[in-house]
């Protein structure tokens, strides 16, 4: 055939080699290829082409691309801080952290040219080993430790743990750190933590290993993770909410009704320990800023090497 | 349950910083492709897809329908990559082979057939070799490719990512299947002589 007679297939050949030509055009493409040899090349060698791109597949992103996001997103805003720092001045309770911390400050200022400086540098991963607080006392036990300190509580199962209103945590539980929000009420259990108020985040460091398993119970289920993250919202007498962000995960009921959970998916629970499987599950709209006065939980933690996806 | 975008936007909306995560998950590989193959360099794709979805985090309550969720955020990674691209000068346009005499020896067999047949090259075609082509190509090129065939969108939501007439894009569509076609075929026979 003359190039003439294939000019108007030209652009025809590669959705022809697609498959994206629809019925009547493709009938017409089809047979002038099965009559013309050198567009019928044209198009075994386009779908070559296809193929082949079309089994490059996507890049996989490097594991911490979320959570440098998640950092920077948690970061407050300036309107935050300033509405904070607005705000501030008038809390009593503020000032009763304020003082001794300005003078103990200013005592750390003045005494730092005679105390040698031996503290090793540590990254926000480091962290993870040293208990910290901020924002006023944090209860153990029933007993109150002071506010902006670290120290070493030496966590163990049995042991009760309570933040205040502005009061955040970051514990080392077993292989774990916990970060446990304002108005939380929480114990150490042995393979994993109770929560019993309020609201937490796991992280689970993945070098542990897939034979540590953490567990997060509530009153009415247990949420183990499968080398994955999630997230869990627990309320008395409303639904538990488990989301799962990577992975699966394993939620048993109270009832003893055992569900797996995949990738952006959610499962609820109602407060007599059975799935939910209608559709008239609050969204997570529900969750955040309406928690005032309920108990949450929240739970996540990190994707285990090796584990399935 | 599916978790919609819908909802974990509105919960974001809503305050709940931890619910971003889950749009993170779920569109950080399509992202984080699109990027790397436009900038051709993990680092700069790793540091820019960050910056892609904190972008996308303090722009939210500018998504007027969710339903188009993911070609807004395909759209805004796109942008940036292009973005970075013009103020770095990177040469857009296609280069040579680095190593054409490794890729020569590819074809060397088929010096032995006076014309090889369509098939026997195909089989030679490989999706890492395909890989190579495309990031040789123009960035306009690329990233159509990319978008439809590794990361499977239609034709009208690249349209819509891109900003672009339907028809254009089916245009560099073509277009970038002939030049690689031809790359591929002029490699063949430069590895026969």
């Amino acid at each position: 055939m003359s190039a003439q007679e294939c000019q108007p297939f030209q652009e025809l050949l590669t959705d022809l080699a697609e498959g994206e030509l629809e019925a009547p055009e493709a009938a017409r493409v089809e047979a002038h290829v099965a009559a013309c040899a050198a567009c019928k090349r044209e198009v075994v060698l386009f779908r070559g082409v296809v193929q082949s791109l079309s089994k490059i597949g996507e890049e996989e992103p490097p594991a911490e691309l979320a959570r440098r996001v998640m950092t920077r997103v948690k970061e407050p805003t300036l309107a935050e801080r300033l509405g904070r720092l607005l705000l501030l001045p008038f809390d009593p309770a503020f000032l009763k952290i304020a003082v001794p911390t300005v003078a103990a400050v200013l005592l750390a200022i003045a005494l730092k040219p005679l105390v040698p400086d031996n503290r090793v540098p540590q990254s926000p991963e480091h962290i993870a080993g040293v208990p910290v607080w901020w924002g006023g006392s944090l209860v153990v036990n029933g007993v109150p430790h002071g506010p902006n300190r670290s120290g070493r509580l030496g966590l163990k199962p049995g042991d009760a743990v309570r933040t205040a209103d502005r009061v955040e945590a970051a514990l080392p539980i077993r292989t774990a750190r916990v970060e446990v929000k304002p108005n939380s009420t929480l114990m150490v259990e042995p393979d994993g933590l109770f929560l019993s108020a309020g609201e937490i985040m796991v992280h689970i460091d993945p070098k542990d290993g897939p034979s540590e398993t953490f567990r997060v119970a509530t009153g009415n289920a247990v949420i183990e993770h499968i080398g994955t993250v999630f997230k869990v919202t627990a309320s008395p007498g409303e639904l538990v909410r488990t989301e799962v962000f990577q992975g699966r995960v394993r939620v048993t009921s109270a009832s003893g009704e055992v569900r797996e959970v995949g990738a952006s998916e959610y499962l609820s629970i109602t407060p007599a320990g059975a799935i939910d499987d209608g559709a008239s599950v609050p969204g997570p709209a529900s969750l955040g800023p309406q928690r005032s006065g309920s108990e949450e939980v929240r739970s996540i933690s990190q994707p285990l090497p090796g584990a399935p996806r | 349950m599916k978790l919609e975008d819908s909802e974990v936007i509105a919960a974001v909306l809503a305050g709940d910083k931890d619910s971003f995560e889950h749009l993170i998950r779920k569109y950080q590989s399509k992202v984080f492709t699109l990027v790397f193959r436009l900038v051709r360099d993990r680092e700069t794709a790793l540091d820019l897809t960050q910056e892609v979805f904190f972008k996308i985090f303090q722009k939210l309550s500018d998504l007027k329908d969710v339903g188009k969720t993911s070609s807004w955020i395909m759209q805004v990674a796109h942008n940036t990559s292009l973005d970075w691209l013009k103020k770095r000068k990177v040469d857009a346009f296609a280069a040579d082979f680095e190593d054409q005499q490794t890729q020569q020896k590819i074809f060397q067999h088929l010096a032995d057939t006076t014309s090889p047949s369509p098939e026997s090259i195909v089989e030679l075609m490989s999706p890492s070799r395909m890989s190579e082509l495309v990031s040789k190509l123009d960035v306009k090129y690329r990233t159509v490719i990319t978008l439809r065939f590794i990361e499977g969108y239609s034709f009208k939501e690249i349209a819509k990512i891109l900003n672009l007439p339907l028809s254009t894009v089916k245009f560099r569509k073509h277009y970038a299947l002939q030049l690689i076609k031809d790359r591929w075929m002029q490699i063949a026979r430069d590895g026969e002589q």
